[in-house]
């Protein structure tokens, strides 16, 4: 593999967000002619470097170097013209267009701004030989499946002529032949003299193409190692989590009641197969998985958001049947979303209107007539009771800082006679003091004889809080794991897909 | 009225109620100005003539207000209106009986209101294209079913329901004792047409419901985040549907009440109508988005919008002009809209603020007025034009610009010139004159007040940054 200088660069790169150091001194090279894997969890920092990488957002302190020169982005305009081409998850093509059309995009060959349909489709054509794809370039993008829109993106991406070419997940869409293709063709631009950045969860694939290995964990650079050779499975996995547990959670063992929850061969879009699972009152649950696991798939399912193709719903050891939010809120099942911002406040409505969306109609007159008092009195009830920070009933939620949001959200479901709770990513977003407030909360909530199943992509938050953890792996159950035998390596080792199923099936026994 | 500038407390407060009731106080001033400066104007018969006037745009406004508030629009309300006005003339024809052909009129727009609510909720079709659909289907049906004539009706008894006394229309002052005039024979309420009561007991009901019932504050929390209203367990679709047949039934009756007050179904009749209720919607600040309206603010935007046709109508403005008076006024609160959503919260002193709305919202009518005119007096081409400046100055000075900040300044120092000129001069009401000199020295002395321009500029500064 090349050596010496590497041609780019990441120099001391530091980005915070309000409440997280997203990135906190992050140096290392990559060099000319290699394929570099960037791995770590969920949150380590990975996607930040890329559109730091991209020029989406800008370093507040530290430097990228290509080829030893200083290059600082303002646009990704600037990256793309500097030679830098960032592959992500999500396409970003045209649709509607032919794929000729968007390989050239931005581009297209043109005599006084009349396009040139001949040398259009020449370009494209020859670049797509290149990568021996046999694609139509007069197909409209929309046709195309899955895989073959993500060798477009990939060929618009060698078009430019980038010397830096970062992939971010490539392989999620693709299948077994396709990731070979895609390899032979990494591959081939490794031998061309491009520096390649590779993130992937997937740890046989890393094995199987990259040249190096660096490793983020809390947006911190933690190793690189050079040599793939030597490197053993199991050491990358413990660089991966290897942090010490800050004691933030105060657990304490409780006494667990009757099944709260028991779902019974849950079958539905997300799931690869049939999920059954239980959970007792004042008992929390976590599921652990990767991103794409089907945690919040299986969540939303139970709550009805996606209409479930078969399996039963007990609640409290009563059947219930769920085809729309409002019969799981009915039934005493609520969820916190994932996305708090989309699916989770009413940001131009008050606090007060925020808390009472879903309760108000205990309190109202033949549940139609509402009561201003009752309502008012409710909201001041939840404020005092979760300690909501605001300067008043009236304020709207957008103004509030995201634990606070997030406290109203609970406020909502407290208001509720609420059995189960069902909690997605209940901590993203929110700094450190506001997470130890609904960590109490969860456990003070638990120990009324709330059945809790958490989602969390946060190793510490799920080993802090649960009393079992169910760990999901592409659209699958499969391992569960009581806390006293919980630990950090196994539960990645675990969620991290892999193609020999023999060797999870020994871990989780 | 409260003092900002003495007291510090004071200064949330105001703006508070500024941030709640703008519009109150912007329909006040232009309420006064209008007393003022036109002739008969602020007469009871007057008022009672422009309530009635508005009272199909403002029966409608009440469902249209949920329909904005749940994040949808409904365009197609004004074929409605001629649809259900024409299907009870007709179904009066033929059956002989008012009271059926009343409830075919108000059924057949809840009909269409319904085909709406299924098309928007279920089938997930924009509210713009679904609407504009409708709209043309339901026209085509009003002109198939009139035959594209106007449908007569005989019976006295249907023209009881838009009865309007006799009087008002002759506008002479009432011989008929104040509080129960007796016209043709028949009651009317304290002297007001039926329209107007049928209108304010349209606001009451819809008020109540909006803000006192599950169902309003739902519409209002759909608008404001769908999905959000659903996970929250909020039957989202089934609520849009019942908005939209309420919006339908209402609008077919408010159309059997025009054919009412008409004596006869018109198929092409209010041509403009759906915008005239949304720009009467948005003035009154429900906000395009969804999520934010009140009936309060629906009402004043009603009553803005007719309060200033009806003295365009006094002041035998062409009818033409009208129709650029109510874009224009359309788009300034368009504008509103987008400024006020704009606007960082308390990054404004509050007088520029109430100052920039009353601009906004009175220099598009002087605007008018004066190229009314301008064929007896050339002279006011050139204030028409100042005035054209100084509303392109006062938007910009949103955006903060110091070009905007000194032709302000230019045009106080004008505007103070012509006021005193024209109240000697023009032999204009020198009250009116008295009133502009008041409004612009008091803007005047605010504006160099050097502790409210440093608070201006800072706040520039923070925005740019």
């Amino acid at each position: 593999m090349a050596s010496g200088q590497p041609y780019l660069e990441f120099d001391a790169i530091s980005k915070r967000f309000p409440g997280v150091q997203a990135l906190d001194q992050v140096s290392f090279g990559v060099s000319a002619g290699s394929v570099h894997a960037l791995v770590g969890e969920n949150g380590a920092g990975k996607s930040t470097l890329l559109k730091v990488l991209s020029g989406v957002y800008a370093p507040d302190q530290g430097q990228v170097r290509l080829a030893g020169q200083v290059r600082s982005f303002r646009s990704t305009a600037d990256a793309i013209a500097a030679g830098v081409a960032v592959i992500y998850q999500e396409l970003h093509l045209v649709g509607e267009m032919s794929v000729a059309e968007n390989l050239l995009l931005g581009n297209l060959p043109n005599r006084l701004g009349i396009v040139d349909r001949k040398r259009l489709r020449r370009l494209a054509q020859e670049e797509l030989n290149f990568l021996e794809e046999d694609i139509d370039v007069d197909a409209k993008l929309s046709r195309l499946p899955i895989a073959q829109r993500q060798m477009v993106e990939i060929a618009k991406a060698l078009m430019r002529d980038a010397s830096v070419i970062a992939f971010d997940e490539p392989t999620s869409s693709l299948s077994d032949r396709e990731v070979r293709k895609l390899f032979a063709v990494i591959r081939q631009l490794r031998d061309r003299g491009r520096a390649i950045i590779y993130v992937s969860h997937r740890m046989d694939e890393i094995f199987q193409v990259c040249d190096r290995v660096t490793v983020l964990r809390d947006g911190r650079h933690v190793v690189t190692f050079d040599e793939m050779g030597a490197l053993d499975r199991d050491v990358l996995v413990k660089n991966m989590v290897g942090r010490e547990l800050r004691d933030i959670y105060n657990y304490r063992p409780r006494d667990l009641g009757g099944p709260a929850l028991e779902v019974r061969e849950l079958e539905g879009p997300g799931l690869a197969a049939p999920v059954s699972l239980s959970l007792a009152e004042g008992e929390i649950v976590a599921l652990f998985g990767l991103v794409g696991a089907g945690r919040s798939e299986l969540l939303k399912l139970v709550y009805g958001d996606q209409a479930a193709r078969g399996g039963t719903l007990l609640v409290r050891g009563r059947p219930v049947r769920v085809r729309h939010p409002a019969d799981a809120v009915r039934a005493g099942v609520m969820l916190c979303p994932e996305d708090r911002k989309k699916e989770g406040i009413v940001p131009i409505r008050s606090v007060a209107d925020n808390i009472n969306l879903s309760a108000r109609r205990h309190f109202s007159f033949l549940r139609f007539v509402i009561s201003p008092r009752a309502e008012r009195a409710n909201a001041q009830a939840m404020v005092d009771k979760l300690s909501i920070r605001t300067p008043s009933l009236g304020q709207l939620v957008m103004n509030l800082s995201g634990g606070n949001q997030q406290k109203t959200i609970l406020g909502r479901w407290l208001s509720e006679n609420v059995k189960v709770l069902l909690l997605d990513e209940p901590t993203r977003g929110i700094d450190v003091g506001a997470k130890s407030e609904i960590y109490n909360i969860i456990f003070e909530l638990a120990r009324q004889g709330i059945g809790i199943l958490l989602v969390s992509s946060e190793l510490p938050e799920v080993l802090g809080l649960a009393d079992r953890v169910l760990v999901m792996r592409q659209g699958r159950l499969v391992a569960e794991v009581p806390r006293g035998q919980a630990n950090e390596e196994d539960l990645l080792r675990l969620a991290l897909p892999e193609s020999d199923p023999a060797a999870h099936r020994s871990l989780s026994s | 009225m409260t003092r900002p500038s003495r007291s510090a407390a004071l200064g949330p407060a105001v703006r508070g109620v500024w941030d709640r009731a703008g519009m109150i106080l912007v329909f006040a001033v232009l309420f006064v100005v209008l007393s003022v400066t036109v002739r008969n104007f602020c007469t009871w018969d007057n008022l009672v003539f422009l309530l009635l006037q508005v009272s199909t745009v403002g029966m409608v406004a009440c469902t249209m207000l949920f329909c904005l508030a749940s994040g949808d629009f409904d365009l197609s309300v004004e074929a409605v209106i001629a649809f259900s006005g024409v299907f009870a003339a007709v179904v009066i024809a033929r059956t002989g009986s008012v009271a059926m052909g009343i409830f075919c009129g108000v059924l057949g727009g809840g009909v269409v209101g319904l085909i709406n609510g299924i098309i928007i909720a279920e089938f997930r079709i924009n509210a713009l294209i679904a609407t504009l659909a409708t709209w043309q289907v339901v026209k085509g049906l009003a002109l198939i079913v009139s035959d594209g004539k106007a449908v007569g009706v005989a019976q006295e008894e249907f023209f009881l329901l838009g009865r309007t006394p006799a009087d008002l229309i002759v506008q002479h002052a009432g011989a008929l004792p104040g509080w129960l005039a007796w016209a043709d024979g028949h009651y009317s309420l304290l002297r007001v047409p039926n329209p107007v009561w049928m209108m304010l007991g349209a606001f009451a009901l819809f008020g109540f419901l909006l803000n006192r019932s599950t169902f309003g504050r739902n519409t209002l929390a759909i608008g404001g985040n769908r999905e959000a209203a659903r996970l929250a367990g909020i039957h989202v679709n089934r609520t849009k549907i019942i908005i939209f047949t309420l919006q339908g039934l209402v609008t077919g009756f408010a159309g059997v009440v025009l054919a009412s007050r008409m004596t006869s179904g018109q198929p092409n009749t209010s041509v403009g109508f759906s915008l005239d209720v949304i720009s009467a919607c948005v003035l009154g600040g429900v906000a395009l988005s969804g999520g934010v309206g009140t009936m309060t603010g629906t009402i004043v935007g009603v009553l803005i919008m007719g309060s200033v046709q009806n003295a365009m109508n006094l002041l035998n403005i062409d009818a033409f002009y009208q129709f650029v008076a109510r874009g224009v006024i359309l788009l300034a609160a368009v504008l509103l809209d987008q400024l006020k959503n704009s606007r960082p919260a308390g990054a404004r002193p509050l007088l520029l603020e109430i100052w920039t709305w009353a601009v906004l919202l009175l220099l598009p009518v002087a605007l008018i007025l004066e190229l009314v005119m301008v064929p007896q007096k050339p002279v006011l081409l050139v204030d028409a034009l100042v005035n054209l400046a100084a509303l392109v100055a006062v938007l910009a000075l949103r955006s903060g610009r110091k070009l905007a900040w000194l032709s302000l300044q230019l045009y106080f120092a004008y505007g103070i010139g012509v006021s005193i000129w024209w109240g000697w001069e023009s032999g204009g009401s020198p009250l009116w004159a008295a009133l502009q000199v008041l409004h612009l020295a008091v803007v005047w002395v605010y504006f160099y007040r050097p502790a409210v321009r440093r608070f201006c500029q800072v706040g520039r500064f923070a925005e740019s940054a």
